[in-house]
């Protein structure tokens, strides 16, 4: 076995768990890892020439890099081979012509996999919510709901429950409500396990604190994250 | 500024670079941690308010990277992060202490089973191409024995002084070369020369160079391609610092 077969396996695992996290099924996980370790070798000897470092770290960070490189190019492969597929959309009913309707399904299919592949789920939910509220999933609360300690801030109510009143919300609240009162609800939806609509004051505000950090973050990570996979080594 | 000043501000890429390597191989005590933390967070915030250098940039996106891919080696700042994120600090900033604020669910990711049955190591890498295998082979094991390199090429600048004094040049090649340092914008290389060692800049800019805390005279490389400093000294290590503007990456130059 070779020096970078050896660090591959040796990282390998880490690599599949991570790629687990957004891949629909297993011929997908397949396909991610392949591309990911043909960039990942593609880029490795001018990524790896020069000083020592903990190569064990650096072969990480390399995957990791290369698998947003190969997530981008799976993206643009389904564009190609899946074109105007799925539900009619918010921006295609107000788009003018049949190129701004693709136009705008082809954006959102592409930003909801950067969603799904770059945020972790307490920031990807509260920026799903906030955002594109019908495309949450219950797999998207059942995993926020997974990492309620440790800094994340989890839900108030079991997921089943909290996708009975998304559910409910959603029809009744979304199609009337204005951004300031969707992002209360927002944070009822998350934070509260009372009666819609009757949450403390002291916890709506702190709420509304938070969910503005997160998507902050979740901004940030967008916008940094998506132009190194073109442009920056390795 | 001086580059005290810039060191007391923490300035030092290639140093915290270094630490966030070695962060990742061995879990920090809670106070180094922090006390990185705050270096990463001045170099975020430079990076914020100028948006240059380039080094700067691709070193705190390795740094964030790092964090991203070694989550639990970085948690114990998880808390820190969360309170200095309500001050809504400048998109590189953000991006940093959203990497600490989300290590404990990226840990918590790390250490859930993947929901597939495990992949076959040796289905997948008898797939990749020998060719290119080697090429990655070669380039690991050339950074496994960098400080080789870097220890013969000055013991043959020595060989070389020896040599001259028997006015035996043809014995040593002319002149070869250790890569120091790649950034986007250039690259950072000890170069030999007979008996003469120099560090060559190849990129733009005027970048300064300090060896042992006192900046060296720089002149051009010889097809104006970057620029040269000739190191006065042939005993080892050496702690050189490149200076870009008023960011400095430490390298040094091992025993």
């Amino acid at each position: 076995m070779g020096e970078f077969e050896r660090l591959l396996a040796s990282e390998l695992g880490w690599l599949e768990r991570r790629v687990a996290g957004f891949a629909r099924d297993r011929e997908m996980r397949d396909e991610l890892v392949q591309e990911t370790v043909l960039i990942a070798l593609d880029r490795a000897p001018r990524f790896f020439s020069g000083p020592s470092r903990d190569e064990h770290a650096r072969m990480r960070y390399l995957l990791h890099v290369a698998l947003r490189s190969a997530r981008t190019n799976l993206l643009r492969q389904e564009r190609k081979t899946q074109p105007a597929k799925g539900d009619e959309l918010p921006e295609a009913r107000d788009s003018q012509t049949p190129e701004n309707l693709l136009e705008a399904k082809e954006w959102r299919r592409d930003h909801l996999l950067a969603v799904r592949s770059l945020l972790t789920p307490n920031v990807r939910l509260a920026y799903l919510l906030v955002h594109l509220p019908h495309e949450v999933t219950p797999g998207d609360l059942e995993e926020a709901a997974k990492f309620r300690k440790g800094g994340a801030a989890g839900l108030a109510r079991p997921p089943d429950a909290t996708w009975e009143i998304l559910r409910r919300v959603l029809e009744d609240l979304h199609p009337k409500a204005t951004d300031a009162e969707w992002k209360r609800a927002v944070v009822e939806i998350l934070r509260w396990d009372g009666p819609l609509g009757e949450a403390p004051s002291e916890l709506v505000q702190n709420g509304i604190r938070n969910l503005d950090t997160q998507l902050t973050r979740a901004r940030a990570r967008l916008e940094l994250a998506a132009p190194s996979d073109r442009e920056r080594s390795p | 500024m001086s580059l005290d000043l810039l060191a007391v501000l923490g300035l030092d890429t290639g140093a915290t670079l270094k630490t966030a390597y070695d962060f990742c191989s061995a879990r920090p005590r809670p106070e180094a941690l922090l006390e990185w933390c705050e270096k990463v967070l001045a170099l975020a915030r430079r990076l914020d308010e100028k948006g240059r250098p380039e080094s700067l940039r691709s070193v705190l996106e390795e740094i964030v990277g790092l964090v991203e891919t070694h989550p639990a080696s970085f948690v114990q700042a998880a808390g820190w992060a969360d309170e200095k994120l309500a001050s809504v600090p400048g998109p590189w900033s953000v991006r940093f202490l959203d990497a600490l604020a989300s290590a404990p669910e990226l840990a918590a990711i790390d250490e859930t089973p993947s929901p597939f049955p495990a992949l076959d190591v040796d289905a997948l890498t008898a797939s990749l191409p020998a060719e290119r295998l080697r090429a990655a082979d070669a380039a690991i094991r050339g950074a496994r024995e960098w400080r080789a390199s870097v220890r013969e090429l000055f013991d043959r600048a020595r060989s070389s002084g020896a040599v001259e004094r028997f006015a035996a040049l043809d014995a040593a090649p002319e002149e070869d070369h250790v890569l120091l340092e790649r950034f986007p914008e250039g690259e950072l290389v000890l170069t030999r020369g007979h008996a003469l060692l120099y560090v060559d800049w190849y990129g733009p800019g005027e970048p300064r160079l300090f060896a042992e805390g006192a900046e060296l005279p720089a002149r051009h490389l010889p097809q104006g391609e970057g620029r040269r400093w000739k190191l006065s000294t042939l005993s080892r290590p050496i702690r050189l610092r490149l200076v870009f503007e008023d960011v400095v990456h430490s390298i040094e130059i091992p025993e």
